[in-house]
């Protein structure tokens, strides 16, 4: 599991690649929250690279949803495919977030 | 293929390990090979943090075989006994300050696995779970 990040315009891209399971979820935790310590506004988690997730690791993009939204900044998702889209669709997380199969289709829609 | 582990997190990655290569040797197909690979982390890591009142090291078993075109998983412990499946589903109409983690990962196997039970025999948990596979 891996965790890198980019810019495009004023959005902070967090790109997340590998596992997000029991063995590697809370250390993505920590990362992820470190990196929204300076209440980034606009937040992109870049799932394209993500092979596989299990709840905890659902957990770890909900925590960093909530905290990103308590602050009042905009979050979305991108890139889910194959296995780890299907976990966010049956998880109800397609409705509960902003996912979308593409990472140009996200960031036209930041405001 | 049949593993003991320990109740460690630690352990899992011995778990997924043996798993990878039993579904490389029998040539489980990847929809499979990535439903068992959940099912085991979900399953294992509820035993291995909510099974245990005390602080002891347990055995917990994980078996798995194809037959038939069938994946059969069983995974027993001897943990307090505890029916998974009889468990609440999530609420996924709750709103994001309602979402809770809980649940999820039970959710998840029964969504994944097309059969599951739950027995107790002899002070263990038993969970077997079974996924129909492609004709071959």
């Amino acid at each position: 599991m891996n965790i890198r990040t980019r810019n495009i315009d004023a959005i902070l891209a967090i790109d997340i690649t590998g596992k997000l399971d029991t063995q590697t979820s809370e250390l993505a935790s920590e990362e992820v929250m470190k990196l929204l310590d300076s209440n980034p506004a606009k937040v992109l988690l870049s799932l394209a690279s993500l092979e596989f997730i299990t709840s905890v690791g659902l957990l770890v993009i909900l925590r960093a949803a909530k905290h990103v939204r308590a602050y009042g900044g905009n979050l979305k998702v991108s890139g889910a495919r194959g296995v780890v889209k299907e976990v966010l669709e049956i998880s109800g997380f397609d409705s509960l977030l902003d996912l979308y199969d593409d990472e140009e289709q996200a960031v036209s829609f930041f405001q | 293929m049949r593993i003991e582990l320990n109740n460690q997190l630690g352990e899992m990655a011995n778990v997924m390990t043996a798993l990878a290569e039993f579904s490389s040797d029998v040539g489980l197909e990847m929809e499979a090979a990535q439903a068992a690979e959940l099912v085991l982390d979900e399953l294992l890591n509820n035993i291995i943090t909510h099974a245990y009142l005390d602080a002891d090291q347990h055995t917990i078993i994980v078996e798995l075989c194809v037959s038939k075109n069938v994946l059969k998983i069983v995974i027993s412990d001897d943990g307090i006994p505890f029916n998974p499946f009889k468990q609440k589903d999530p609420d996924l109409e709750s709103s994001l300050s309602e979402r809770e983690g809980g649940g999820m990962g039970v959710f998840l196997v029964k969504n994944f696995m097309d059969e599951y039970s739950y027995q107790r025999l002899e002070q263990r948990n038993i969970v077997t779970l079974v996924k129909f596979l492609a004709e071959s």
